[in-house]
């Protein structure tokens, strides 16, 4: 049986200065060991659920249970066992990068030496050693939002929450972040969420996806459940050598199973749960119309159309 | 069973001091960060050291200097003597004692013009006015003396002792050296008088009143004490701008997040102000002696009071803090915060009296004293001009520590409240 990490039950948010439902009767359940991804754009709620979870932000009604335990700001039980990296980079500008883990670490209690062992581990995981002495005003923004990410973690808590930590980063240190957090979970069998409006990013690492619009979870799923049941397909988009009447549109329609196709220009779009598969069917059909394509352009089926078929909307950054 | 509840108190007692070397430790850290980060601050540098110190050096310059080698002791006396009649004879040594100071000089060498030991001046009685008129056309008066209605008369009485007055400031090194020669020629003039009528079996007494500030007491010996605590208070300033950009800057939500409490927070930042008020302390107070600082005080008691007075302004600092979402929020109310905490430090040199707010065995507690800055002020300058030690000081140091008290768990309880608690938006 899986057990649950977080509960949220009922959660609600209604921010009294403007009167905006940010979270919604929200109800989630979060499993251990898994990374749950959380998708939505802004105003989604997405950042206002997270600070709720881990206690810095008051909820307007609804509970959240820490492993059947309701959350209590003022326990220091919970506390080990969550870590929260925010959004926004935050950490003692001048003050270096060990320094920085070290006052974190050290308000858990952790005795020293265990504490700089966690430490040097952490920072050769994030490929900060080399960086250890230096003040963190200096340091790179990729480095600082590796920084803020070790502070969150510098305690080994069991349940990890991120809160767009790939935003800013360049694609190398996005990739090692990548796999730094796919081996914090596997291996060490943490529970991660994730908020991220990276599609990708969120599509290949989570176990669960859960998609938040306007305070309410509109489905949660596994990713490819989600794109199969909710998604329209991949998008094939063919560029013919000349000139095309209806008839061709109409005859490729009929070369394969649950093809959509337009004409737009000398370009034929055809849209269709997996795409590749029908793929020779579809140029052979116009290859014996006496065409030939000059070019194919594949856009897989992705998050961002589940997203789309949802909620109506463009996933906004 | 008397083995387990020995084990068990010894466990419980392993916990409680595990427990308290946590809070230690965290408390430690959290200061450590903090005098971390204010040694690498510029800003701070320039607003809590160089700053008072400039303003020291300026002042030391304008004001201070050693105290130049006095010629003549200026001496204001008021001679009430309305002389004694003896037989045939009216003896008028009232008079006699002042013609005497007059005509008092130096022993004169290689026929140099001789120079006066006293320079008199005479009035009808002592008020402030002409006190103030000496002391600004004459640059101060050293001595004031009172010769009584009976002077003559006593010293007719041989067994009396004849008294006189004098009123002066006891801080400063020229009135302590007029009285003595004031003594010597008093004595002596009291001898003669008495041995001329034929005998001395009474005393001749001075009676010494001491009032604030005249004689030698420069304007700088005056504002040190007030740099100094304005040094102190521009720490405000520092506090109040680090806590609100620890909130700005999302530091403090990283701290807020791990068990550390508000009583840790507080506790480090109290051990990081109290380093560097000591360094302010130092700093100032070696800058005011090479500029000339006249003390008989003890430089010691003096920084303890401006170190205690600290934690005050920690304390205000956090109230700020508590209200302020941005640091240059923070930084102007912390300003406009210390401009009658500055300018109360100068109460002494102005001359404005204190409201007593309410009294102890005598001892009174002034309203400005609310403000540390004041009590503080006051309390060093007691130290430093008057020589007062902490004894004579209690009630003060009882009062400051709980003024201090008041602002510390005043501040503490508005951080808690705004700063440490789940955002309600």
């Amino acid at each position: 049986m899986t057990e649950t990490a977080i509960s949220v039950q009922d959660l609600t948010k209604i921010y009294s200065s403007n009167n905006v439902k940010a979270v919604d009767s929200l109800d989630l359940d979060i499993f251990k060991g898994e990374i749950f991804g959380l998708l939505g754009p802004n105003g989604a709620g997405k950042t206002t659920l997270i600070r709720m979870l881990v206690g810095l932000l008051k909820s307007t009604s609804g509970h959240i249970l820490y492993n059947g335990e309701e959350l209590n700001v003022n326990s220091s039980h919970l506390k080990h066992i969550i870590g929260y990296v925010p959004q926004e980079t935050a950490f003692w500008k001048n003050l270096t990068v060990y320094e920085n883990l070290n006052v974190i670490g050290t308000t858990y209690n952790i005795p020293n030496k265990e504490l700089k062992e966690r430490i040097n581990h952490l920072l050769e995981g994030l490929y900060l050693t080399e960086y250890k002495k230096k003040l963190a005003s200096k340091l790179s923004g990729g480095m600082k939002r590796r920084l803020n990410l070790a502070m969150g973690m510098v305690h080994d808590p069991q349940i990890l929450l991120l809160d767009e930590v790939f935003v800013g980063l360049d694609p190398q240190t996005r990739n090692y972040l990548y796999d730094y957090l796919r081996d914090f979970a596997s291996k060490e069998h943490k529970t991660i969420i994730i908020t991220s409006h990276l599609m990708e990013i969120v599509d290949a690492l989570s176990d669960r996806v859960g998609i938040l619009d306007l305070g309410k979870m509109l489905a949660i799923d596994t990713p490819e459940n989600l794109k199969n049941t909710h998604g329209k397909g991949d998008i094939l988009e063919l560029e013919i050598d000349k000139e095309f009447t209806d008839e061709l549109v109409a005859k490729v329609t009929k070369s394969a199973k649950d093809l959509a196709v337009e004409k737009k220009d000398n370009n034929l779009i055809i849209k269709t749960l997996n795409a590749i598969s029908k793929i020779p069917e579809i140029l052979n059909t116009i290859e014996k119309e006496g065409f030939i394509v000059q070019d194919v352009k594949l856009t897989k089926q992705s998050l961002e159309t589940v997203f789309i078929s949802l909620t109506g909307k463009e996933l906004r950054v | 069973m008397k083995m387990e509840g020995k084990n068990e108190d010894q466990s419980k007692f392993v916990s409680i001091a595990k427990n308290l070397g946590f809070q230690l430790r965290t408390t430690y850290k959290i200061g450590l960060k903090f005098i971390k980060e204010i040694y690498r601050s510029k800003l701070f540098i320039i607003m809590a050291v160089l700053l008072p110190a400039v303003m020291m050096i300026f002042m030391g310059v304008i004001f201070g200097g050693p105290t130049s080698t006095i010629e003549s002791y200026n001496v204001l006396i008021i001679n009430e003597d309305i002389g004694f009649t003896n037989a045939t004879t009216t003896y008028e040594f009232g008079n006699l004692l002042v013609s005497t100071l007059e005509n008092l000089t130096y022993p004169i060498e290689n026929g140099e013009e001789p120079i006066n030991i006293f320079k008199v001046y005479e009035a009808e009685e002592y008020n402030q006015s002409v006190e103030d008129f000496l002391i600004y056309e004459d640059h101060g008066l050293h001595l004031t003396l009172i010769i009584p209605q009976n002077f003559s008369e006593v010293i007719f009485n041989f067994d009396s002792d004849v008294k006189i007055t004098v009123i002066g400031d006891p801080a400063t090194g020229v009135y302590q050296s007029a009285v003595s020669t004031f003594t010597t020629v008093y004595n002596e003039f009291v001898d003669a008088a008495r041995s001329g009528l034929g005998a001395n079996t009474g005393r001749s007494i001075i009676v010494e009143h001491f009032i604030g500030i005249v004689g030698n007491t420069s304007v700088f010996d005056l504002m040190v004490p007030g740099i100094v605590i304005i040094g102190i208070v521009l720490n405000i300033v520092f506090v109040s701008t680090v806590i609100t950009e620890e909130y700005e800057l999302k530091t403090l939500e990283k701290l807020q997040l791990t068990p550390m409490k508000a009583i840790h927070l507080i506790g480090g930042m109290s051990l990081a102000q109290l380093l560097v008020s000591l360094v302010q302390i130092i700093v100032l107070f070696a800058l005011a002696a090479v500029f000339g600082y006249n003390t008989t005080g003890s430089f010691v008691l003096g920084g303890l009071v401006a170190w205690i007075m600290s934690l005050s302004m920690l304390g205000i600092g956090m109230m700020i803090a508590a209200f302020s979402k941005k640091g240059s929020i923070a930084s102007a109310i912390s300003s406009v915060v210390a401009i009658p905490l500055y300018m109360i430090t100068f109460f002494p040199v102005w001359g404005i009296e204190q409201i007593p707010m309410f009294q102890v065995n005598g001892n009174v507690f002034s309203v400005y004293d609310i403000l540390p800055t004041n009590l503080a002020t006051r309390m060093i300058n007691q130290v430093m001009i008057y020589g007062q030690s902490f004894s004579d000081l209690t009630f003060e140091f009882v009062s400051l520590i709980i003024v201090t008290l008041i602002y510390l768990t005043i501040g503490l309880v508005l951080i808690s409240l705004f700063k440490l608690r789940p955002k309600k938006e």
